[in-house]
């Protein structure tokens, strides 16, 4: 999987400006644990199901590790690897007190019925309930995966545990979940958008003129707090293709569209574009907020954004990175500028531990003063070692990670 | 590549383009193939080498015919900043590995710049200073690991690494 290689190039290329070792680098890299696990349940047909279970666990130096549990057929140990490393250092980034795993169950939910769903669900629980935890591991949803079955693995673990709602986030509101979840990615990337262009003296969010590829959770909530800001959203993609209104979308209507025909396609006012020429578009802010390596050798050129925020999870391949870095093209990396999630599932996990539930309101300040102050190092990392801001996060990550390290003794 | 762009975003990065293009365009182009040698041991020093393409070997001679390599360096790099700065001869003989392309920046106009307070000289002598400076930093821990008066053995990685982590860097 290509987000995987590009994770470890751009943690070597950190740790070369840092001189570590090649035993250091080692050292930091090979995970704590991998596990694979028999998931076997009885179909509702009565046909015996067996699937195969991974959860791997990278870091935990920092604290307790935390990451994702995705239901796909491609789920395997070398994507949880790369994933689970991504995961410590996007935590030590936000300074979370976290390290990193992750894991899943190579399936396609597609094909299990609700009751099969939460079958395969408990019994994966029964095979890892001993190396997951409050203090120890807690997933999340992650892709296929969501907040009922948040809440199963919940009631599995603490049958055997006693009550432990801080085993996993991303629970429903009504089950020990923490408001503010839904849309804190989408938050988070305008927050830390706000940061860069404070810091590049480029003005506010208002008026400038923004492109996001990808209308879900992150695209869309990103879409609706820059419409807030009197930004202009000129063009909006999904799975099915893309808008464009030079004079700005209607955001909370594009909304009110979407949730009534699943699709951006024929909101009123618009032309549709393809997905290769929004990335190209003349913008001040492009933000690809759905897959992986969209931007590449071949297109990067083509991008006349004066930023780009990565609100997807590896948007830009390295090779990318090197003309956008030759050009001095300022981007936000992804293990900061969608940090805004796994920032406020701390903060579920923080509240359920507490037993003690906070306001929407002091959910989003303690998010914003997160977002600020690791942007704050980030760049200052990246003035004093003139290195990009990618570069500089993965920098602080090995820093903070390798001081728990050193601190804690191997 | 763009020798302009690989002297602002690379070698001295608080030069704006304008000013890498003033800078360049008082530079003379050199070309060489593997094994040619671009600076002499020894011979006077003429100026700062700007190396845009190819790989080059950096060799002090030791006398009897041997050598030592002291480094390998990839475009894009400096050579010749040490003798910019405390002038006299070329401390070290350069050798193209590959084929290769510099720009070189004579002394005299370097010099004429600094003499007229061309903020563009200076700021290319703050960016060899920290080239500089990085270089003795290392080349102190050589010192100490060679001086086998290490308090911590050479090999210790964690210690070292350690010791990298909380006084070298902050976070």
């Amino acid at each position: 999987m290509a987000g995987v290689d590009d994770v470890n190039h751009y943690f070597r290329k950190a740790a070369r400006v840092m001189d570590l070792s090649s035993r250091i680098e080692r050292l930091l890299v090979t995970p704590h644990r991998e596990v694979k696990v028999d998931v076997s349940v009885t179909l509702d047909s009565g046909e015996l199901g067996t699937f195969i279970g991974y959860r791997v666990q990278h870091d935990r130096s920092r604290g307790p590790m935390k990451g994702g549990l995705r239901y796909h057929p491609t789920v395997d140990m070398d994507e949880a690897l790369g994933l689970a490393s991504l995961m410590t250092w996007k935590t030590a980034v936000v300074n979370l007190p976290y390290g990193g795993a992750k894991g899943g169950i190579a399936v396609d939910p597609a094909n299990l019925s609700p009751r099969e769903l939460e079958r395969l669900t408990r019994r994966f629980v029964q095979q890892i309930h001993d190396i997951i935890g409050p203090q120890q591991d807690i997933p999340a949803p992650d892709v296929n995966t969501n907040a009922q079955i948040m809440a199963w693995i919940m009631d599995e673990y603490s049958k055997m545990h006693g009550f432990s709602p801080a085993v996993v986030t991303g629970k429903p509101v009504d089950l020990f979940g923490s408001k503010g979840r839904e849309e804190a990615t989408g938050r988070g990337v305008v927050w830390a958008l706000e940061e860069l262009l404070a810091d590049l003296g480029a003005g506010a969010i208002e008026g400038k003129r923004f492109a996001i590829q990808g209308f879900g959770n992150v695209g869309s909530w990103a879409a609706r707090f820059i419409h807030e800001k009197k930004g202009r959203v000129v063009a909006v993609s999904d799975v099915t293709g893309g808008i464009r209104n030079p004079e700005g979308l209607d955001i909370p209507a594009l909304v009110a569209h979407v949730a009534k025909t699943r699709t951006v396609q024929g909101f009123p006012g618009t032309d549709a574009i393809g997905n290769e020429e929004l990335l190209a578009l003349d913008v001040d802010v492009l933000i690809p907020a759905a897959l992986g390596g969209v931007l590449t050798a071949a297109n990067a050129k083509d991008v006349r954004a004066r930023i780009v925020v990565e609100a997807a999870n590896g948007p830009t391949t390295p090779e990318a990175d090197e003309v956008f870095a030759a050009r001095g093209l300022p981007i936000l990396p992804d293990i900061y500028a969608n940090a805004g999630g796994v920032t406020v599932s701390y903060f579920e996990w923080a509240q359920n531990i507490q037993q003690f539930t906070w306001d929407e309101e002091r959910v989003n300040t303690e998010l914003h003063r997160h977002m600020r102050e690791a942007y704050a190092t980030i760049a200052r990392v990246a003035r004093e070692r003139r290195v990009p801001l990618r570069t500089a996060a993965f920098i602080v990550a090995i820093g903070r990670v390798g001081r728990a390290t050193v601190l804690r003794g191997v | 590549m763009d020798f302009v762009d690989a002297v602002c975003t690379r070698l001295c990065r608080t030069l704006s383009r304008e000013e890498a293009q003033d800078l360049l365009a008082g530079t003379q182009l050199l070309a060489a193939g593997p094994g040619e040698i671009l600076r002499k041991e020894g011979d006077a020093a003429d100026g700062l080498y700007f190396l845009f393409e190819g790989k080059v070997a950096v060799d002090r001679d030791l006398g009897d015919g041997n050598r030592m390599r002291l480094a390998e360096l990839e475009a894009p790099t400096l050579l010749g900043e040490l003798s910019l700065v405390v002038g006299g001869s070329v401390t070290a003989t350069v050798r193209a590995l590959t084929d290769c392309r510099l720009r070189i920046l004579a002394r005299t106009d370097f010099e004429h710049r600094l003499a007229t307070n061309d903020l563009v000289a200076y700021k290319l002598l703050a960016a060899v200073a920290e080239v500089l400076a990085r270089r003795v930093l290392r080349l102190n821990d050589t010192l100490v690991d060679l001086s086998g008066r290490a308090a911590a053995p050479p090999q210790d990685d964690l210690a070292r690494f350690r010791s990298k982590l909380f006084s070298e860097w902050s976070f």
